[in-house]
């Protein structure tokens, strides 16, 4: 499902170099949970902005579904991750100025699919935020938040599903709420890549990887 | 994607910003239509005013020293009097009254006077106005006295005076005037020239109510008089028209210079406002894109925003503006407060013109943001 071949990823400002990635190669199959771990600084996020179509490497090749993302147009790969993919981020990354059900519908928006309202309150609904689909991000618990991300990740009923430290800014009991949905997604055929520098959230995953200085290793 | 709802919600979220932009756009707009709808009607009154009102002139010999034709009153040079006849036969040249005059300071009964002799105005192609002049009409063997002269030499209506040997009955003493016309003796045109011993010459011509052919226009009557009397000079008398158009073209030049200065300044406001709009909203370029929005979609979003601004602002400007124009417009051009009226043309100029300013000054900012690696900006905390 998922395929880096030698992904070197080095960003520059000015005349500083950092090497976030550095040959970095890692298989993923159809319907698998992996779960990378390693410490800040380590190239996490620079792995999956990079597997999700977001981040240009420097070097290798990234196939995700068989695709070479980065062989796509821009544009192609901004359809392809509309349809394919779908992140969920240690910040949430709600749009502030929607209401929770805005949020939601917004890739259905992005992609043009026809309204997709009713799927929405119901897996609103299934997430226990049926009576906060009217209130701003800013009106919601972080726990609820993160639950408000994760549905408008699943509403364009992604393949691959990359998660950013998803339960980094939540307490034990939310995050346990959301891992299960993690782990019902991985039920349903999913594929998960998730990265988190806690050893502990490689309990819901088929697999652990660990990254260290932009080295991944099995 | 219909991006006009998320352009609104985006906007209601951000409400200050958004008003502080519309404010400046608005206040452009509104000055420049205010302006623009002030100076529209002082055009049109002035041209109005010069169709009904025509020009003065004063016509003189051409080597005529206007500096000592003020200094003394008179032209020292003469034309014959047959000029007026010309004028008044041109077909080109069209007025109320012609008035030919020969003029002198004269020494009499130990004072200086102004001897004015007086052609009752000349029957022109154009007699359709009525005689509203206030032309003095005397006529021969007659004259009309200044109130300064005859007072100081006690003469009064029906008195029989000598002058430089010609006897002329007193039609009139004239009401004081606070003028030259206090020292005034009027007199027939041929009677000056018999005092004088200048038959046939006058030193000046007045025409009153002038127009040329080719629809009034300031700077065509000089010329087409030229052509018909060409050993003259021409002065306009200040006209209510001509004051009116010198205020505008006043106005009008200080005003562009304000104008600009306050565009450019708002352009960069908003400018300014956008960069930072785009700056706050740069992480929302990065989770647009993760959701799937190519750059053209995210910059629908961000420009869309500044089409908003430039069209409220077009709108209210275009409302300030008019009602701005309609509250100063006759103090500042000095017109009637009727002459001003709305110019709907302008509505739709800032309905185009306002938008695309907006949308060009907030053009940079989106590019740089849209073009900018989209992971970098999600990462960022
Ligand atoms: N835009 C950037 N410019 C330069 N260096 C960067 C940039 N983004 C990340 N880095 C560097 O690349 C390396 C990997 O960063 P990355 O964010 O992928 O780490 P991470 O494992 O996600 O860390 P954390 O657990 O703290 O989120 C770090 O050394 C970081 O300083
Ligand atoms: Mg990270």
């Amino acid at each position: 499902m998922v395929r880096l071949a030698h992904v070197t990823k080095v960003y520059r400002r000015g005349k500083e170099e950092v090497h976030a990635l550095k040959c970095a190669d890692l298989a993923i199959r159809q319907g698998e949970f992996v779960t990378v771990v390693g410490p800040s600084g380590s190239g996490k996020s620079t792995l999956l902005l990079t597997i999700g179509g977001m981040l240009h490497p420097t070097q290798g090749t990234v196939e995700v579904g068989g695709t070479d993302v980065y062989a796509l147009s821009g544009r192609a790969r901004a359809k392809f991750r509309a349809e394919r993919i779908g992140f969920v981020f240690q910040m949430f990354h709600l749009l502030p100025y929607l209401t929770v059900l805005g949020n939601v519908l917004l890739p259905g928006l992005i992609a043009a699919r026809k309204s997709q309202r009713q799927e929405a309150l119901s897996l609103l609904e299934h997430f226990g935020l049926g009576d906060r689909t009217r209130h701003k991000p800013s009106e919601l618990s972080t726990g609820q938040r993160q639950r408000a991300a994760m549905v408008r990740a699943l509403m364009s009923h992604p393949a691959l599903l990359l998660a950013d430290e998803p339960t980094g800014n939540l307490d034990p009991e939310n995050a346990r709420v959301i891992m299960d949905y993690f782990g019902e997604f991985h039920q349903n055929g999913g594929t998960i890549v998730l990265v988190s520098h806690e050893r502990l959230a490689g309990e819901y995953a088929d697999r652990v990887a660990t990254i260290e200085d932009g080295r991944v290793r099995e | 994607m219909s991006a006009l709802p998320l352009i609104l919600q985006e906007i209601w979220h951000r409400k200050l910003d958004f008003l502080l932009g519309l404010l400046a756009v608005t206040i452009t707009v509104a000055l420049f239509v205010a302006l623009l709808t002030m100076s529209g009607a002082s055009d049109r009154e002035t041209k109005r005013l010069m169709r009904d009102m025509g020009f003065n002139l004063l016509i003189v010999p051409k080597d005529t020293d206007m500096e000592d034709f003020w200094a003394r009153d008179f032209a020292q040079e003469e034309m014959p009097e047959d000029y007026v006849h010309r004028l008044a036969g041109s077909g080109d040249i069209h007025a109320d009254h012609y008035v030919a005059i020969l003029q002198k300071k004269i020494e009499w009964r130990g004072r200086q006077i102004l001897l004015t002799g007086w052609l009752p105005e000349v029957p022109s192609a154009r007699r359709t106005r009525e005689k509203s002049f206030m032309g003095l009409g005397v006529p021969p063997g007659r004259a009309c006295v200044g109130y300064e002269l005859a007072r100081g030499l006690n003469i009064q209506r029906g008195d029989e005076i000598e002058l430089h040997g010609k006897s002329l009955l007193v039609d009139a003493v004239l009401a004081e005037a606070g003028s030259k016309d206090d020292i005034r003796l009027y007199t027939h045109l041929h009677d000056a020239q018999e005092i004088l011993n200048k038959p046939g010459k006058i030193n000046m011509i007045r025409a009153l109510g002038c127009l040329c052919g080719q629809g009034g226009r300031l700077w065509s009557i000089r010329p087409q008089i030229a052509e018909v009397l060409p050993d003259t000079r021409v002065t306009e008398f200040r006209s209510i028209a001509v004051a009116r158009a010198e205020t505008r073209r006043m106005v009008e030049r200080q005003a562009v210079l304000i104008l600009s200065t306050v565009a450019i300044a708002c352009v960069i406001w908003v400018a300014v406002l956008s960069l930072l709009n785009v700056w706050e909203r740069r992480q929302e370029i990065g989770i647009l894109r993760a959701l799937g929005a190519g750059s053209g979609k995210i910059a629908v979003l961000f420009l869309g925003r500044a089409v908003s601004v430039g069209l409220g602002g077009a709108v209210l400007g275009f409302i300030i503006g008019t009602g701005l124009a309609l509250h100063f417009g006759p103090t500042i051009f000095k017109v009637t407060a009727a002459a001003i009226k709305p110019v709907y043309a302008l509505m739709a100029q800032s309905l185009v013109a306002a938008p695309l300013v907006a949308l060009l000054a907030s053009l940079l900012p989106t590019v740089v943001a849209v073009t900018q690696d989209p992971a970098v900006t999600i990462m960022e905390e």
